[in-house]
């Protein structure tokens, strides 16, 4: 049985329908959602933009969390850095998940995805605006 | 504008040494204060909901800070309150550490922007170092005070 599942945390539009798939599982599963967001390894010290990158991150991996909540699906919030690829296979090994979600436009790119991750990768399509 | 971190703690809600070391025990010891301020209306609610949301989410953010929270009608008005463990307290952290830092984070239902701004803007803040290290080394309220002053740029 899936008890835990990685969603990828991106600043993008598919992450809305990427979340609510991702939770509409969990909740069907009794599984346990890992949001993660990897911001990059930013260069130089820390600068009023990479602040607002990050609270920007934690917006995102909140708003999931509300979500989460009034789905009764248990999460766990991660804010990372460093190179995303690397990280999210590394968190997936860490964690033990069992599925990894990304939505459309993700920054990582799809096929090193596929060809990195150490477990099943789901992408998951936005629906087509009229 | 969103309100800084320092608007929305008030000065009693700012606890130096907690007494208790259980989870729940930190949560009640850090709303006694804000309860006393006459802004949570239900205090039996407010401390549902918090404690709801730790049944579902670990708060423990990392690096021993843990930010306990919920969106409730139990309270008129975005709070938070501080406190610190010198032993230390189990809020479940991913890794695996105790929390010192504590903040407690309540809003209105309908505050949801405010509320998870400022559940960003803190746990931006407590990932840098400068910070964590100044509220830990704090020896009074003013100190706690100047050190968020200082780096909340909102």
């Amino acid at each position: 049985m899936l008890e835990r599942i990685l969603l990828i945390v991106e600043d993008t539009p598919g992450l809305p329908a990427a979340a609510a798939w991702t939770l509409q599982l969990a909740r069907a599963l009794s599984a346990r959602v890992f949001a993660v967001c990897v911001i990059p390894e930013r260069t130089g010290g820390r600068s009023r933009t990479s602040t607002n990158v990050e609270e920007r991150a934690w917006s995102l991996l909140y708003e999931v969390e509300d979500d989460a909540f009034a789905m009764n699906v248990k999460v766990s919030l991660l804010l990372e850095q460093g190179d995303p690829l690397r990280r999210l296979c590394e968190i997936c090994t860490s964690y033990k998940t069992g599925l990894l979600v990304a939505g459309v436009g993700s920054q990582v790119p799809l096929a090193d995805l596929v060809r990195h991750s150490p477990e099943p990768v789901v992408f998951v399509n936005s629906p087509k605006e009229d | 504008m969103l309100k800084t971190v320092t608007e929305l703690l008030p000065r009693q809600a700012v606890i130096l040494e907690l007494e208790s070391r259980d989870k729940k025990e930190v949560i009640r010891e850090l709303a006694a204060p804000l309860v006393q301020t006459g802004l949570v209306t239900n205090e039996e609610e407010f401390l549902t909901a918090i404690l709801r949301r730790e049944n579902l989410e670990s708060t423990g953010v990392g690096l021993g800070v843990a930010i306990p929270h919920a969106r409730t009608d139990s309270v008129t008005t975005t709070l938070l309150a501080f406190g610190r463990s010198g032993p230390g307290v189990d809020f479940s952290s991913l890794d695996g550490k105790l929390s010192h830092l504590i903040f407690l984070i309540a809003a209105p239902e309908a505050a949801k922007r405010e509320y998870i701004s400022t559940l960003a803007k803190l746990s931006s803040l407590m990932r840098r170092d400068e910070v964590r290290i100044g509220l830990n080394k704090a020896k009074n309220v003013d100190d706690v005070y100047a050190v968020l002053e200082q780096n909340d740029h909102s």
